[in-house]
Parts: C-alpha cells; structure tokens; sequence
C-alpha cells in the first residue's frame, strides 16, 4: 500500500515568489540589504521546498542570499535558464548547504544546466553530494569566488565526482575556493575555453586541479596538496569545447599554469578504477597529457613522492596505442603532447617514494602501473643512481609519432648524456629551461608497449639528458594571458 | 491563450483532467493518448492528454515532434498502484504535469495532487516524495521519486537548435503514436487515423505508411532487437542525441540512428568515471558483462544511476530486454 506521502505544498502564492518584502524587519531582509533588486532572502530555517521554488522561478538578474547556517536538501537545486543570477552566503562554513543522505534525481548539489550567462556563486559550502558539488553546462560568464566543495564523511568518499564542475561553458572564473575529498577532482573544468583558475586551496582530492579539452586557461596561485595528483592538464577523447572557441578537434590548447605552489600530494589514488584518473598515481605533482601549447612557470614543486611534473601522451593510460601502425588512433585525439615549455620553476624532494597502489576508502586496492612502472625502475636500477635514487624531477614518457598523425612511427631518439639528439629530434616540442637543479629523464616508455620493438632495455632510460633544453623561449612562448572577462 | 507565460496555481483552471472514480478522466473536448514505448518512470502508471484549440491541428512530421499550434496543452498524470498484482490495484496520484505552447514557446510546470486526492497544486520547484508499493513479485519497493522542479523539466526537455535549448515535446511522434488506443466513446482505433479523423492532426498518410516504434514489453509488435532500440530511445534519447543535454558523450541512441559507434557498439566511454563500473564499452555485442549500459540501468546511485532523473529503481524488465538483446549481438569487439 502506498505510504502517505510526506508532501510540504507550496502555496498558490509561490509562483509569484521573487522580491524581497518590504519594511520587514527580520534577518530576511537583511540578507539583502544594499544588494540590487530582484533579491531573495534565505535566512536560517528557510525550507528547501522554499529555496527550490524560489530559485526554480528566479527571473533574470536575481540576487539569492543564505543566512549564516545549514540548509538540508534531498534533490539538486536546479536553476533555471536565466542569465544575471547569484547565489551567495554568509561565507565558507558559514552558510553550509547539505546534500548528506538520501537524494533523487542527478544527486548533484547545484546544477545550471540549461545556457546561464552571468551565473555567479560565492562565500557559501557545498558539501556531501552523491553526484558533483556545483555543475554549470553551457554557461558563459561563470564566477565562483569564495566556495567550498567538500565531503566530510569517509563514507562519502565512495560518492561525489567533481566538486566546481563548469563544462562546455567560456568566460570562466575559479576563485579563491576550497575543495576537498572529491572522489575524482576538486576544480574541474571541462570542455571550456577562456578560463581563470586562480588562488584556491585543493586538497585531498584524487585530483586537484584539472584542466580538460579546453581552450585558453590561466591557472596561478593555486595551493595543491595532498591529494593524489596536483594540477593536471589534460585531453580526452571524443571532448571538445563549445564551437565558439574555434577548435573543431578534440584538443587541449593554450594553457600556463603559473605561480602555484603544487607539494606532498602523496594520498592513495582512490578514484573510482574506472575513471581517467584513476590512471594517476599517489604522489604526483603536475601532468600534461596530449595538450597543446602549455607554459609551466614559477611554480613550486616539492615533495611529491613519485613524479613532480611529467609530460605524458594519451596512450599512457590508454593501451591501445599500435606501434606497428600509430596512425589508427581512433579517438580523434592527437595523442601527443605538443609545444610543452617548462621554465623558472622550483623543484625539491620529489620522487623519493613512489606509490603503487590505489586504494579506495572501501579498502579495495589495486595497482596503479604508472606507479608500479616508476617504483619498479628504482628496483631495476638499485636505484635511481643519478638522482639519488629518486625518481627525476621532469619526465616525458618518451612516446611520440613523427612525423605526427599519420605518418610511419619512428621511436624518439635514444636519449644520451651526451647531447646527442638523434632522429629526428625532440620530436613532441618539449622544452625545458632554468628550472634550477631539476633533474630530468625520457623515460622511452616505448619500449614497454606491448609490440613495441626494441624489447624493454633498461639503458633506454637516460637522466640528465640534454636535448630538450633550450636557453631562449621557443618560438609561441610567452603564451598571452587569459581574459575571461571579468 | 490558456496558462498564458506563467501558467495557473492549480490543475483545474487547466479544464484538462479529473479524478473520476479514482483515476484521471479527460474532460471534454480533451484527447487520450499512450506512446507504443515509454519512459520508465520508478514503474508510475501514466495518463496523457492533449488539447488543441479549435480550429487548430498539428502539422505531421515523418520523424520528428509533430509541429503544434499555440494554445495547445499536454497533460501527464503519475500515478501508483498499490500492489501491482492486483487486476485493479488503488490507485494513487502523485503529480500532473502541464506542457504548453505559449507564444511560440513550450513550457512545462508540474502539478502535485494532495493526500485526499482532492487538488492538485502547482509545485515550480519540485520537491522528493516518500513512495512505497508491492511490485509484481510480491516485494515492497520504497523509495524518493523526484517531482521535477521547473528548470529540471528541461533536463530532458531542452533541445539544442542552434546555439539555444529550446523547451519541447519529447513523445508525440508519428512512430510512437502510430498505435491503437481506446477512446472514452468506447472505440478502439489507431491514434493518427483518430487524431486526422477529429482534426488534431494534419498531412498524416494512411497509419499504415507511418513509422511505427515497436511496444518494448510485446514481442508481437518486434524484435528483440526493434524492442530494444524502442526502449533505448524513450529512455535514453532525449539526451542521447546530437541536439540534447548528453550530447558531449557521443552515445546516440535514437531508434533512427546508424552508426554502430555512435550507438555505442563498441565504443568507449569518454568521461563516465564511476558510471562505468569498470567496463570497457558502452554495448558489448554478445556480452552485457561486459558493457556499461546494462551496468548503469541495474543502479539506483545517482551517480551511476542511467537516467539521471525520472528513475530511482531499477526497471527489471527494461534491464532484462537490453541484456537478452546485448547477449543476441554478434561480434564481439576487437
């Protein structure tokens, strides 16, 4: 028999729900006081069938404004297509909105999926969301300024995927935000172009920072630590950023990450086995995967246990890499990295440990390769002789199609001490200059996939090696800054 | 025209339905329809409606959404059956919600009908409500069915032409109308002959030209493999396709599509983290162990969870018709 449902219904007069009231003197309205009209309190207590109704029907260019305390919900909060809206608080950990429990729908906590212009989110938490913790998809002119993401019950590290997620959007601000505990990254954003993230605190994310098939990003600022890797710039397959920022392939392009300051991100990967990152291991600092035209500059890179900053190419963590026949990559990826210039940046006591295995919060483990790979070349080795038996500071997979999309592999020269460059050179554009006493290796993981001829050889991997240095800026570099129009 | 921008606060100012005897009766004037396949949602027994001003008819279209006139409304009444064994179960009604075209737009705003069953009120922002009910095994099934919020409406409902989503109708379709339906005089007929014969409906050719979506639970009316790609479609293809809220994914699953990878024969997943539980594929031909989509069609997590919205349990059947059609596939994947 059916229960009795539990309904809280809205009054008729809820529709016209919008404005603030006048001459109340209740802490409503001082939630609003000086901000422009059409503005809607939310003080302590509001329901949630209140805050969804209101928010549901919010006309364009409406102020939303939580009180200090914790608001409760069992679904997203939905918001409607409009352009102009905020949603703001009392601050991090002041107003905190939470999604712990039983949910319906999309499990996310905020969700602004039909095309905001103008959408802004600011001083309020998120927390506890089976799904992602604020999702805006075709957004254009998106701020999140002062916003924590986080996910404070162990048991909620099974849940939650990203926790600032705007995707297919542009004109994109991340500001000054925390997020923590996301089960796979903390500020993701994805499929975007004309992006700025800037001075936020990730931490015990699986990843921290990840910058996705998109177009033009700044990323500066930023404290990425303890979580299972730092900053990633990555791209994937079959994604791509909205038609208006040009690119018509699958691409990632333009990107510096600057200024951050990226140490002991040595947690467990304990990402869900079946996400990309799951293919990272504990204990990274920063990677760029297949992307095009990156500048990594000024940061600080320290004590992350496996690798500080490596520079990777799809196949990585996609096996299906042919050497025989590279030119059937079916993913409508580049797969290689390309004009990657590394410089200024600070590097210390990475690489001392690297971590094998990913374990997940259920106690579920399994063995992550790039960091079974690393750890099982320390023991091949005795050790990384040359570093101190760490694993080098900048690496490069060393697997590269030349010349590139289409043409007949040629494996990348074997890397020497001496400067020797071999044929053809440098064949993915990777540069590297005055980055102090950073060490650095190809690590010619061409040789480990699998048809890859010659077999494994161990004296493939060469450290210190010199043909990717350069004493002047390539060609490109500078990258221009990003203006994201605010 | 009838619910103007804003629609009204209640769901009889509409003059669209009733609760006679129990269940929901079309007023007059007011047309029932059913769709040969239909969205699953958490097993609700569903009552459509449409209603046309006079004069008025909607333009045929082969393929997609017939093209109607402004002041037209479309009514969709959930209700729950108290024990699905029973011939003639008590039925509860928990929401009716409105579609209507206003000024060249189509809105959509749900419609909560109270505990006594009496009024059902406007409810723009949605709200979970607490179901329990006995299903066909015997087994009490509980759990939070989402009313749609206003903007959630158009999760599904959004529709990408151009650069803008555009709300619109999702079912009313030559292909899943193309079917018999029993009228409140009594009679059974065809639902495009009906709606040419009551004008409804202009440009229609003879039903039996007309495209016709298999019944997903008939095997009279398909294949496996029709009633499969039927199911498919009215579940997933709203977003599943080049034009909707899913459509980054590359997965397509209209019944008209294809390219076999496009329908997600042997295609990998692009961002679908935990939704893939670990397999390679979204449809992996003779083996659904090894594809996703059977995977994210036997959760109720809402972050594997396939739809995202409108599904809380999982639809056993639907489950059972995707796996037996995956297992009939061919070819495996290299």
């Amino acid at each position: 028999m059916l229960r009795k449902l539990s309904v809280v219904l809205v009054s008729a007069g809820a529709l016209a729900l919008g404005g603030c009231s006048n001459g109340s003197s209740d802490a409503g309205t001082n939630l609003c006081a000086g901000v422009a009209s059409p503005c809607t309190p939310f003080p302590s207590g509001t329901s949630a069938a209140a805050i969804s109704t209101a928010l549901s029907t919010a006309a364009a260019n409406s102020t939303f404004v939580f009180g200090a305390g914790t608001f409760s919900f069992s679904a997203a909060l939905t918001l409607p297509g409009v352009a102009g809206l905020t949603i703001t608080g009392a601050g991090i950990g002041s107003t905190i909105l939470d999604f712990t429990g039983p949910t319906s729908g999309t499990g996310d906590g905020i969700d602004a999926l039909l095309g905001n212009n103008n959408l802004t989110f600011s001083k309020l938490t998120v927390q506890n969301t089976t799904g992602d913790g604020i999702k805006v998809s075709g957004g254009n002119g998106v701020l999140f300024q002062t916003v924590q993401v986080t996910w404070t019950n162990a048991s909620n590290l099974l849940d939650g995927a990203y926790g600032i997620y705007p995707v297919q959007s542009q004109n994109i601000v991340v500001d000054s935000c925390q997020v923590s505990g996301a089960r796979d990254t903390g500020i993701y954003v994805g499929q975007s172009f004309d992006i700025i993230v800037r001075n936020n605190k990730v931490s015990a994310n699986v990843a921290g920072i990840e910058i996705e098939s998109s177009v033009s990003a700044d990323v500066y600022g930023n404290e990425a630590t303890n979580n299972s890797g730092g900053i990633l710039v990555f791209a994937l397959p079959s994604l791509l950023p909205p038609p208006a920022s040009g690119v018509t392939t699958d691409m990632t392009l333009n990107v510096r990450v600057f200024n951050n300051n990226i140490h002991a991100n040595n947690s467990f990967n304990f990402g869900d086995p079946s996400g990309t990152v799951a293919a990272v291991p504990g204990g990274t600092g920063l990677v760029v995967m297949a992307s095009n035209n990156v500048e990594v500059f000024g940061n600080t890179i320290a004590n992350n246990d496996t690798a500080a900053y490596a520079v990777i190419s799809y196949f990585l963590i996609n096996n299906s890499f042919n050497p025989v026949d590279p030119g059937q990559n079916p993913t409508g990826l580049d797969p290689f990295p390309n004009n990657v210039y590394a410089h200024d940046n600070t590097f210390s006591g990475n690489g001392t440990s690297p971590i094998s295995d990913n374990v997940a919060p259920d106690g579920g483990q399994s063995t992550n390769l790039l960091g079974e790979l690393l750890g099982a070349l320390v023991g091949l080795y005795g050790g990384f002789v040359p570093t101190n038996n760490a694993v080098p500071d900048i690496l490069w997979d060393g697997i590269a199609l030349t010349p590139p999309q289409g043409g007949t592999y040629i494996p990348p020269p074997p890397p020497t001490d001496a400067g020797s460059v071999g044929s053809p050179p440098n064949p993915v554009d990777f540069f590297i200059e005055s980055n102090g006493s950073a060490t650095f290796a190809n690590l010619n993981f061409i040789y480990l996939v699998p048809g890859g001829v010659p077999p494994p050889d161990p004296t493939a991997i060469v450290f210190n090696a010199t043909p990717f240095i350069v004493s002047s800026p390539p060609t490109g570099f500078p990258l221009p800054g990003v203006d994201a129009g605010f | 025209m009838p619910g103007g921008a804003t629609g009204f606060a209640t769901l009889d100012q509409w003059c669209q339905v009733s609760l006679v005897n129990d269940d929901i009766s079309p007023m007059a004037g007011v047309t029932p329809y059913t769709l040969n396949t239909p969205l699953f949602s958490d097993y609700a027994v569903k009552r459509r409606t449409v209603w046309i001003p006079d004069g008025g008819s909607a333009t045929y279209d082969a393929t997609n959404v017939f093209d109607f006139p402004d002041g037209t409304v479309f009514t969709k009444s959930f209700g729950w059956a108290d024990d699905m064994r029973k011939a003639q179960p008590v039925l509860t009604w928990v929401e009716t919600r409105i579609i209507w075209k206003n000024a060249g737009s189509w809105q959509g705003l749900s419609y909560t009908w109270d505990s006594a069953q009496k009024v059902a009120t406007a409810n723009p922002g949605g709200e979970t409500v607490p179901l329990s009910w006995i299903d066909t095994t015997g087994a009490t099934i509980t759990t939070n069915y989402l009313v749609p919020s206003v903007p959630q409406c158009g999760e599904c409902h959004d529709d990408l032409q151009d650069t803008t989503l555009v709300f619109e109708p999702i079912g009313p379709k030559a292909r899943n109308l193309n079917g018999n339906e029993t009228y409140p005089d009594g009679t059974t007929q065809n639902q495009l002959t009906y709606w040419t014969a009551t004008g409804l409906l202009a440009g229609a050719p003879d039903a039996s030209l007309a495209p016709k979506l298999a019944v997903w639970n008939d095997p009279t009316t398909g294949t496996v493999d029709d009633r499969a790609r039927a199911y498919l479609e009215s579940n997933c293809a709203h977003c599943h396709g080049a034009t909707g809220a899913a459509r980054n994914t590359g997965l397509y699953l209209s019944s008209l599509e294809t390219d076999p990878t496009s329908y997600g024969i042997c295609k990998r997943p692009v961002a679908a983290g935990a939704g893939a539980g670990g397999r390679p594929v979204d449809i992996f031909p003779g083996d659904p162990t090894q594809s996703i989509i059977p995977f994210r069609m036997d959760s109720d997590e809402p972050a594997i969870a396939m739809p995202q919205i409108e599904r809380s349990v999982v639809d056993a059947q639907g489950l059972q018709l995707i796996t037996d059609w995956i297992s009939s596939l061919d070819g495996g994947c290299p």
